[in-house]
């Protein structure tokens, strides 16, 4: 366990390095927020909904889904990819750890570290727009926290079966964008709520893991998904958590022994 | 019983050949032919606790490939190999523990924080106690003199610094195999040196078994007794570095000294002259031929020096890998 908070230590100490960096990052959550309620000011004025939201729950959507995204899909898991591809990854096998939990002790204070400065931007931005907000009720919140614990595990395996596809075939970049940039950012429901799209779009959706990542926690902090559907969707989060851990294991196992350890 | 074994050991990569140009590369997106490469063919050995051997050959010859199998990072793809008893392709943690990679072109420590911060994580990893990191440190700090740089951003040193640092981070646990990869490469004289006699003192005090691959001949003449010859993925030779020049050099060299000036045409008939300026000549001469020879030129020209000597093993080694004996 040490060893870990020690790889988690020296990843915080990296952050620290690149202060405009870092500056420059706080500043674009900024920006984005003063976009998002000019933007959504403007688009909400004379409405009291939009489809089945109210607008204190189209703030909640993407203020939220703000965090989430934070959250859940900030990863060290992306750089294994090219790490493979240039043989960089040797140096962490030659070594008595395990790949994967070296690569979540990196996620985890990464997510800590967003959170950290996010809660006071959050504070901030309450006060100059005090914009109102959905809350959700205890039981909500709860499951909210299980579905957010539930995504980032899930997208944790998910994004380390795209950064493994590099143990075969040297399109290392494609893979990652497509499945760990457009696909998430799209069928996650992160531009739009998917209840937007037409509804066979939506049932198709329900078969893969992305709402489970983005939109669903949403729904159910927005209270829009009754007590059985929670746990319905709380059972099939886990099973796509399992499948992706299994994947990314079974990955890993016959990886490596494809591994090419390329340069010198 | 040896530390390392390897038997019939044979790794295979699959290669595709690009032909140039624009058209063949719109090709390659629909049809890509694969061809199997020898890196490493039906190679053997064994080597004892504390040994220091050196892994000599051209480039692409299957050094580093021989290296990443006995490391674990590449599975074989035949034959066995055993290291301190281990299957090194099964990565087990207590095989990982007990041995060091340093490869000369790439990086362990993190880049972005000083090397005392990779050193600290590695005493983490390797269970390594409060005691033995500070003693152990303390000894590297003051052989390799880096006492006022380990607190400096890795990316800030210099490649010979960092290489310092990187056989720290290599070194910290005690490795009882240490595999080292081209760890002169691009260094200054000074630096390798440093490096150098840092090899042969922790091979000296810890029993440490190294298994050395470079294309620096210093490195080679000044650290191993014994010396694996690979080429082509197959090894050549195998034993006592003094043995390769028996075996392999097919001539001496003779230097001589004169009293007067000679003309190169007196000289020319003895042997190929290497070097001469008139008053001094160095020659090439067969090792059968080279004591009449000697012995002809003190007879007739009025030498007032000679010495005779092997030839040097970087030509021995370039003879080997031209195919020249």
């Amino acid at each position: 366990m040490v060893k870990y908070i020690r790889i988690a230590i020296n990843t915080l100490q990296e952050y620290f390095v690149y202060r405009v960096n870092f500056f420059f990052g706080r500043l674009q959550v900024f920006i984005f927020f003063v976009m998002f309620f000019s933007l959504w000011s403007a688009v909400s004025a004379g409405r009291s909904s939009l489809g089945v939201y109210s607008i204190p729950q189209i703030y909640s959507y993407f203020v939220v889904g703000y965090i989430i995204k934070a959250f859940v899909f900030t990863t060290r898991t992306a750089d294994i990819g090219g790490d493979i591809q240039n043989g960089n990854f040797s140096t962490l096998l030659i070594k008595p750890i395990s790949t994967l939990k070296y690569y979540f002790s990196r996620d985890i204070i990464d997510k800590l570290f967003n959170l950290f400065f996010m809660f006071w931007e959050f504070i901030l931005i309450l006060l100059l727009f005090k914009p109102e907000l959905a809350m959700p009720s205890l039981f909500n919140f709860i499951a909210f926290i299980l579905f957010l614990f539930l995504s980032i595990i899930s997208f944790f395996f998910y994004s380390l079966v795209i950064s493994f596809i590099a143990f075969w075939s040297e399109d290392a970049w494609s893979s990652r964008f497509l499945f760990g940039v457009v696909f998430i950012t799209i069928f996650s429901g992160q531009y739009i709520p998917l209840d937007f799209l037409p509804p066979v779009i939506g049932k198709i959706l329900d078969y893969t893991p992305y709402p489970y990542m983005f939109y669903y926690p949403l729904k159910v902090w927005l209270g829009q998904i009754d007590q059985n559907m929670i746990y319905l969707r709380l059972l099939n989060g886990s099973l796509i958590c399992i499948f992706f851990y299994f994947l990314s294991q079974f990955m890993w196992l016959k990886g490596k022994q494809k591994y090419q350890s390329y340069g010198n | 019983m040896s530390t390392i074994q390897v038997k019939n050991l044979t790794r295979t990569f699959q290669i595709f050949d690009k032909k140039p140009g624009l058209g063949a590369s719109i090709k390659s997106i629909f049809y890509r032919p694969q061809r199997t490469v020898h890196a490493v063919e039906n190679v053997s050995f064994e080597i004892k606790q504390g040994e220091l051997v050196g892994f000599i050959g051209p480039n692409g010859a299957g050094k580093t490939t021989t290296l990443k199998c006995l490391s674990g990072l590449l599975y074989p793809s035949s034959g066995n190999i055993s290291v301190l008893g281990f299957k090194p392709s099964d990565r087990k943690y207590e095989y990982l523990n007990q041995i060091g990679f340093v490869m000369g072109q790439k990086n362990q420590l993190w880049w972005d924080i000083p090397p005392q911060e990779t050193f600290l994580l590695n005493k983490a990893i390797y269970n390594i106690s409060d005691t033995d990191y500070q003693k152990r440190l303390d000894f590297f700090i003051k052989t390799l003199d880096i006492g006022d740089i380990i607190s400096v951003q890795t990316k800030k040193l210099s490649l010979g610094q960092r290489m310092k640092c990187e056989f720290v981070a290599a070194l910290l646990h005690n490795p009882k195999v240490l595999f080292l990869d081209e760890p002169t490469i691009g260094l200054d004289v000074i630096a390798a040196q440093k490096i150098r006699d840092f090899v042969k003192e922790i091979n000296q005090q810890f029993k440490t078994t190294v298994i050395l691959t470079s294309h620096n001949m210093n490195d080679v003449k000044e650290l191993c007794k014994r010396v694996i010859l690979i080429d082509q993925g197959r090894i050549k030779f195998d034993g006592l570095l003094s043995n390769l020049t028996k075996k392999f050099a097919e001539l001496k060299i003779l230097k001589f000294v004169f009293e007067n000036k000679i003309s190169k045409t007196d000289i020319k008939k003895f042997g190929e002259i290497v070097d001469g300026d008139g008053y001094s000549y160095t020659i090439k001469v067969s090792k059968e031929k080279y004591l009449s020879v000697a012995s002809k030129i003190l007879t007739t020209l009025p030498v007032t020096d000679l010495n005779i000597e092997d030839t040097p093993i970087e030509d021995v080694i370039r003879q080997v890998y031209t195919d020249k004996n």
